[in-house]
């Protein structure tokens, strides 16, 4: 049963409970109806039999009435008080009845609404009810009394009972005719229909208030409940049905008294016992189901690598599964001895106590690190996630090692701190190597302007007094500082190259060639140099680096071809493996392929100055621009036969 | 002797003479006025240290700035002529060694007229000069500057 369908159980045996209260002061106002006309069947029931006295349908009419003031859904004190004064009224009429009876003095009451003539059928008093329904009534009274305190709902379930099973055993007086059971022949017996009445208030009573006292047992979704439901009803019809069928069977003559009491017997064994065993059986199946979940439960409990924990809001662990051992070192029971706290790294503590209490209000924990000291005296980082439980107190958590997970945190922390650190000594070499450049850029030419200045100074003003070689030497040093800052020019472009940003694009391969061509062209207008440049050439790359790549190649093939009267000079594309390949040739000087590989070093040439000029930077430079794009290049060439340049990029 | 005369802020000697000979060579014979460092080129525009005698309402024709100066460097130089009303509007000319991207546009951005990077090559430094000469001397025309007699 779910706590859905238990809610529907109590509001219906609330119903119930209202229906009863009606029908008792029906009984009780119909009876007095009777009484004013006079009719026989409403007093009682069967002619012959003994009458519900005028004071007994009075205490029905407010019994019935208090206990459906006392069920208003929506209470207020105007209600309650009727309800209470009611109940009063009852306890009132059936003590002063008692008292009565037991002290054998007459109060006058019996007979305040109406008379009737002494000797009637089961009257010891002219108008005076059973004592025992007087009794019924004094705890009817108290019981509903009771009721108006919570802590008293115990005690109205046990006079309730109490008066319930005298109306019982007045009824199966009746039903079994056995007198003695209504009515000690002297005293006034209990009428048919009080007794009925007093079973259905008995019963109203006890479920106005089902989720108290004894009820609770009845109303419970437990195995136990279910029994109970399923097995009281019958426990208390069926032998009360055979005894009557029996009575019954015996005063037709059917069967003697023993084989009246053996059939009694036989039937209430078959009954009971076919009972206990369907019941049973459900009763098995729904335990192994239980047990099962149980069994789950607790494997899930046991089993899990992480540890879960219950721990109270007095802060001890309640309940850990293994892993906490496994994990800590400290068996359970050590964990459980002192507050968790104890075990908290002391800079911890503090932030921990602070999330405890967030706890206890009812917020939820998320991810909270904190430290655990472990049995070897080290501490483990832990990971929780806890809810709290307020009804019982309760804080569930479930509980991570993440002291590796830390422990690869600190380093990677440490490594980005390391790279960091690198990544500004690089920035800081780079700024000195800019420093240095610029500095080159200065402090490197002015000596030489000094020197080639003075030289030509010299040759102006004291030309006239050198002779040959001495006008030769001062050529050779104004020669030598042309070449130097030459060199230092290229030397500049180099590093500043190798540093500038690339900014990859598509760039017309085609036509930067035309224009470096054309230049050449201008520059030398008397050379006759056939070219031809392929159409389309397109690369993705860098347009000036590629610029400086282009220069150098045509510039040198322009070069190394000087010396012959037609030269040829072709720029073009192959394929090779599906990618492109870029080449210039030439129909030049060339160079001795044993030599190649000192091709594209700084400074190296592989022909004389006096043959070529240069410096040897120029391919060094192509070298490093292609490579920073990521491609290679070489060259094959022979002795006065050309070159030819290749490049990927 | 002509009043146009050149301020030439220079600290390297040879250069110096390198530059009075090629004015020489080329028949510029204006007063040139030489400032071996920033400060000093200053202390001259502005009459002041060993310049304080000297009438301030004179300026020269043109300005030929060396960057890398000791004391003061050719930049601040410029900043400071730039920003003083009395000097800001002569003519500067950046003449210096540094092909460097970053101090062609610093020169510019600080306000100067024209930057010339000088060769190495003797002949084309005459060449250069030459053609400043010409250009600041005779062909380009400066505004009337408070003071200055004709």
């Amino acid at each position: 049963m779910t706590t859905r369908s238990i809610d529907k159980f109590i509001s219906r045996l609330k119903k119930f409970s209202q229906i009863a209260g009606t029908i008792v002061t029906l009984v009780g106002a119909m009876v007095l109806l009777g009484w004013m006309f006079d009719i026989t069947t409403l007093k009682s029931v069967f002619p012959g039999l003994v009458s519900m006295k005028p004071n007994t349908s009075l205490g029905f009419i407010f019994s019935g009435l208090s206990l459906l003031f006392l069920n208003f859904k929506k209470s207020n004190p105007i209600t309650q008080r009727i309800a209470q004064a009611s109940a009063v009224i009852v306890g009132l009429i059936g003590l002063l009845t008692f008292y009565q009876y037991i002290s054998g003095q007459g109060l006058g009451i019996d007979q305040l609404l109406f008379k009737e003539p002494p000797g009637t059928v089961g009257t010891y008093a002219p108008g005076r009810m059973a004592a025992t329904t007087a009794l019924n009534f004094l705890l009817i009274g108290l019981a509903l009394l009771f009721l108006f305190n919570p802590k008293g709902y115990k005690t109205a379930q046990s006079l309730t009972v109490i008066a319930g099973l005298i109306g019982l055993l007045n009824l199966m007086g009746y039903l079994y005719g056995v007198k003695t059971l209504y009515g000690v022949a002297t005293h006034t017996q209990m009428a048919l229909h009080t007794a009925l009445a007093f079973v259905i208030i008995g019963f109203g009573i006890l479920c106005s208030r089902p989720e108290a006292g004894f009820m609770r047992l009845v109303i419970s979704d437990t195995v136990g409940a279910i029994m109970l439901r399923r097995l009281l009803p019958i426990a208390i019809l069926a032998p009360f049905l055979f005894g009557w069928l029996r009575i019954i069977g015996q005063k037709e003559n059917l069967y003697g008294m023993e084989f009246g009491t053996a059939l009694v017997a036989i039937a209430n064994i078959t009954i009971f016992v076919t009972l206990i065993w369907y019941n049973a059986k459900k009763l098995h199946a729904a335990d192994l189901e239980r047990k099962k979940i149980e069994e789950e439960n607790r494997n899930f409990f046991t089993l899990s690598l992480d540890m879960l924990c219950i721990a109270g809001f007095d802060g001890y662990f309640k309940k850990l599964n293994p892993s906490w051992e496994k994990t800590l070192g400290f068996t359970v029971k050590e964990l459980c001895a002192k507050p968790f706290v104890d075990f908290v790294h002391r800079d911890d503590r503090e932030r921990t106590i602070a999330e405890a209490g967030k706890l206890a209000t009812g917020r939820e924990t998320i991810s909270f690190e904190n430290r655990y000291l472990c049995k070897d005296g080290s501490y483990k980082w832990i990971l929780w996630n806890s809810v709290p439980s307020m009804e019982g107190r309760l804080i569930y958590a479930n509980a991570r090692d993440i002291t590796e997970r830390k422990r690869v945190e600190e380093e990677i922390k440490k490594l980005n701190e390391d790279l960091r650190k690198q990544a500004s000594q690089l920035e800081a070499a780079n700024k000195e190597l800019e420093a240095f450049s610029y500095s080159v850029s200065h402090d490197l030419r002015a000596p030489l302007r000094s020197i080639d200045g003075f030289s030509l100074a010299l040759l102006e003003d004291y030309g006239d007094k050198l002779d040959q070689e001495g006008k030769g030497n001062l050529g050779r040093v104004r020669a030598g500082c042309k070449r130097m800052s030459q060199l230092i020019d290229d030397m500049l472009n180099l590093s500043r190259l190798t540093r500038a940003e690339m900014r990859p694009e598509k760039v017309n391969l085609t036509a930067l060639a035309q224009e470096i061509i054309s230049e050449l062209k201008n520059a030398e207008p008397g050379r006759k140099v056939e070219v031809s440049i392929s159409d389309n050439l397109f690369a993705h790359c860098d347009l000036r680096l590629i610029s400086a790549v282009l220069e150098n190649l045509l510039n040198n093939a322009w070069k190394y071809t000087s010396k012959h009267t037609k030269a040829k000079i072709e720029i073009g594309s192959l394929n090779q493996n599906g990618k492109p390949v870029f080449y210039v040739k030439d129909d030049g000087a060339g160079f001795d392929m044993r030599y190649a590989d000192k091709l594209f070093g700084a400074f190296q040439r592989l022909h004389r100055m006096d043959e070529f000029e240069g410096n040897g930077v120029g391919l060094a430079t192509v070298k490093r621009v292609i490579h920073r794009h990521g491609g290679k290049v070489w060259a094959e060439a022979e002795p006065e036969k050309g070159a030819t340049f290749y490049f990927t990029l | 002797m002509s009043q146009k005369s050149i301020l030439l802020v220079e600290d390297n000697p040879d250069d110096v003479a390198l530059t009075l000979r090629a004015l020489k060579q080329n028949n510029i014979r204006n007063e040139v006025v030489v400032a071996r460092d920033g400060a000093e080129a200053l202390d001259y525009l502005f009459g002041k240290g060993i310049y304080a005698n000297r009438d301030i309402a004179v300026f020269p024709q043109v300005i030929l700035l060396d960057l890398k100066l000791p004391k003061v460097d050719g930049l601040e130089v410029l900043r400071q002529i730039r920003s003083n009303p009395k000097t800001k509007l002569l003519p500067v000319v950046i003449l210096t060694s540094s092909k460097e991207e970053q101090d062609l546009l610093k020169g510019y951005e600080t306000g100067a007229n024209s930057y010339i990077r000088k060769p190495v090559n003797f002949e084309q430094f005459v060449e250069a000069v030459r053609h400043l000469g010409l250009y600041w001397l005779v062909l380009n025309e400066i505004p009337q500057l408070s003071g200055t007699v004709k």
